[in-house]
C-alpha cells in the first residue's frame, strides 16, 4: 500500500486522451449508411415558439429529416403542467421554452457538415417572457428542499447569534466575495449512435 | 458549415486574380481563426482560396532596412527567430503570450492581424451584433461587457481587437505590405485597423481580394529595450484584459524616446501617442510612468462592467515601463 500512496500512476487511457486518439462512444463504430443528427437550440431563456420555419433546412443538401415539436413523436412521459423540480424535461413535445439553449429541433442529414449547416437554417420566431436570468433575481422562487437530511431539520440553519456576535466584534471585515462560473467541459462529446436492426435498437452511449 | 468551393493557390498573382473575380472568396492560411468562423457560419464564403502554400511568404529577413516577416510565417517561428528576439523582444514576447503552442505552430503572422474579435455576441448567432449583422444592435453595450473595450468604442460596437502581436507591431510603427490587382500597397499598421464608428463590420482598410504578404518593422535602435506585458484572467491560452507594448530609449535616468501601445482595452491595437509625448524628457521613474499611464487612458469610456480595465491598463503600462528601466 505504501508504494502506491504518493506514487505517480499512469492512467490507463492517459496516452490515448493526451494524443487525441481516444475513441468515445459515438466514434467507436461507423455503420454503413449512418446518418448524422445536429440539434438546434433556443436562443431565449423563457417563452414560446410562435413559428418555426424549417423550409430552408428541409431543402438543404443531404437533409433527411427536420424534427420539431410539431412533428416529433409524442413521449409517454409527457405529463400535464407544471413540470416538477428534478423531473426530466420532455423535449420537442410543445412550444414552451423553459431555458436558454433548450433543444427545439433536430436535423438529420447524410453528413455531419450537411446537418450542421441545415441546423443553422432553422429559424424560430419566439415570444419572449421576462424570465430571471440571475440567481439573485429568483431567490424568492427557488425550490426549497423538503426532505433535507431526511426531514431532520430545515435546510437553513444557524447556531448562536451571528448578528450580535458580529456587532460586538472588536475587528470587523465585511466584504462580499464572488467566484466566477465554472463551466463543466467534459472531454467526451455529448453524442450517441443509435442502430436499428428491425425492431431491435442498439444505443452506443 | 456553409458549402463552399476550395482551391489551392500557387502564386500571388493567381490568388489575387481569382479573388478579384469572385467577391464571395476568402483566403485561408493557418486557419486557426478562419475554421472557427466558417464552422460557426460567421463567414459564408462561396470560395475558399488556400494561400498557405504560396512560395516565399514564410521567410523572415533582417537587415539595415529593418525586419520583414512574411505573412505566412508561423507565430512560433517568428517568436523563435534570433533577430526578432534580440532586436525586437516585444514582438517575441507578444507572440509567446498568445494562444497556445499548438495554435502558434499553425497560425500565421498575416492571419493574426486579421483575426476577428472574441466578443461573445459576435460569435453567437442568437444575439445582436452590428459587426455580424449590421444594424441588428449591440448586445454587449447593454449586456455583459466585462471583456470589452474602453477605448475607441462607438454606440454601435465596443468589441476589443484580440491580437497581442498587433499591439507590439503598432508600437514599432510596422507597415503591412499587401498585394492586389490594382497594385501593391504599403499600409502603416496604425491605419490598417479602423475604429468601429457606425460600420463595425469593417475592421481594416483591406479591400476585397487584397492579400497581406508581409509585415515590415523599421529599424529601431532601442528596439532591444522593449517589453510586452499581458494581464489576463488565467495565465495561459487567454486573451488580454489589458496589455502594454513598450520600447524606450533611456539614458542617464531620462526617457529620451518611447513607444507605447495598449491591448485588451481598445477596439483596435491602441497606440498611445499622448502618453509617449508626456513621457519624453521625463525622469525614468514611477511618477513619470504613472502620469503617462493616466494620459494613455484619458479618453477611456467604460461600460457597465469593464471600468476596472482603466486602472488595470494604467498599472499594466506602469509595470511594463518599470521593467524597461531595470
Amino acid at each position: 500500500m505504501a508504494a502506491i500512496i504518493g506514487a505517480a500512476l499512469d492512467r490507463v487511457d492517459g496516452h490515448a486522451k493526451v494524443t487525441g486518439t481516444a475513441r468515445y462512444a459515438a466514434e467507436a463504430t461507423k455503420f454503413p449508411n449512418q446518418a448524422e443528427a445536429v440539434l438546434v437550440q433556443s436562443t431565449i431563456g423563457a417563452g414560446r415558439i410562435v413559428d418555426i420555419d424549417i423550409g430552408a433546412a428541409e431543402s438543404a443538401p443531404g437533409v433527411i429529416l427536420v424534427m420539431t415539436h410539431k412533428n416529433a413523436p409524442r413521449l409517454a412521459s409527457n405529463k400535464a403542467n407544471p413540470i416538477q423540480p428534478g423531473e426530466a424535461y420532455p423535449l420537442l413535445q410543445d412550444d414552451r421554452i423553459v431555458f436558454n439553449g433548450q433543444h427545439i429541433a433536430l436535423v438529420v442529414a447524410e453528413t455531419f457538415e450537411q446537418a450542421t449547416h441545415a441546423a443553422m437554417l432553422v429559424k424560430a420566431r419566439c415570444e419572449e417572457d421576462e424570465g430571471p436570468v440571475r440567481l439573485d433575481q429568483a431567490l424568492d422562487r427557488l425550490d426549497v428542499p423538503q426532505n433535507f437530511r431526511g426531514g431532520e431539520r430545515s435546510p437553513d440553519s444557524k447556531r448562536g447569534d451571528p448578528d450580535e456576535a458580529f456587532a460586538a466584534a472588536p475587528i470587523k471585515i465585511d466584504q462580499t466575495y464572488t467566484s466566477p462560473v465554472e463551466h463543466h467541459n467534459p472531454m467526451e462529446p455529448h453524442a450517441a449512435i443509435a442502430s436499428w436492426e428491425g425492431d431491435e435498437l442498439t444505443l452506443y452511449h | 458549415m456553409f458549402p463552399f468551393r476550395y482551391e489551392r493557390g500557387h502564386d500571388i498573382a493567381g490568388v489575387i486574380g481569382l479573388a478579384a473575380r469572385d467577391p464571395s472568396a476568402e483566403f485561408l492560411a493557418g486557419g486557426t481563426d478562419m475554421l472557427q468562423l466558417l464552422k460557426d457560419e460567421l463567414r459564408r464564403p462561396g470560395r475558399i482560396i488556400d494561400v498557405s502554400r504560396l512560395p516565399d511568404l514564410d521567410r523572415i529577413e533582417h537587415g539595415r532596412q529593418g525586419l520583414r516577416i512574411g505573412a505566412l510565417v508561423k507565430m512560433s517561428d517568428a517568436a523563435d527567430n534570433r533577430a526578432v528576439r534580440s532586436h525586437y523582444p516585444v514582438i517575441a514576447e507578444a507572440l509567446l503570450a498568445s494562444a497556445s503552442p499548438q495554435v502558434r505552430n499553425m497560425a500565421t503572422i498575416g492571419g493574426n492581424l486579421l483575426q476577428r474579435t472574441r466578443c461573445a455576441y459576435f460569435r453567437d448567432h442568437g444575439t445582436q451584433c452590428n459587426k455580424r449583422e449590421p444594424g441588428s444592435g449591440c448586445g454587449a453595450l447593454k449586456g455583459e461587457n466585462r471583456l470589452h473595450a474602453v477605448l475607441g468604442g462607438s454606440d454601435h460596437c465596443i468589441a476589443t481587437h484580440a491580437s497581442d502581436l498587433a499591439v507590439a507591431l503598432v508600437a514599432l510603427d510596422a507597415v503591412v505590405v499587401t498585394a492586389r490587382q490594382e497594385g501593391d500597397r504599403r499600409i502603416p499598421l496604425a491605419e490598417f485597423h479602423v475604429l468601429p464608428g457606425d460600420t463595425p463590420q469593417r475592421e481594416t482598410v483591406l479591400e476585397p481580394g487584397e492579400l497581406v504578404v508581409a509585415v515590415e518593422v523599421p529599424p529601431l535602435a532601442f528596439g532591444s529595450r522593449s517589453h510586452y506585458l499581458k494581464i489576463r484572467d488565467r495565465a495561459s491560452f487567454e486573451f488580454a484584459l489589458a496589455s502594454a507594448a513598450v520600447a524606450a530609449d533611456i539614458a542617464e535616468g531620462v526617457v529620451r524616446d518611447v513607444r507605447i501601445a495598449l491591448g485588451g482595452v481598445g477596439t483596435k491595437p491602441w497606440r498611445a501617442r499622448e502618453a509617449e509625448q508626456a513621457l519624453v524628457g521625463q525622469p525614468a521613474e514611477p511618477a513619470s510612468f504613472e502620469r503617462a499611464a493616466v494620459q494613455a487612458l484619458a479618453g477611456a469610456r467604460p461600460a457597465a462592467h469593464n471600468g476596472f480595465k482603466i486602472p488595470l491598463a494604467e498599472r499594466t503600462l506602469v509595470r511594463a515601463l518599470s521593467h524597461l528601466k531595470a
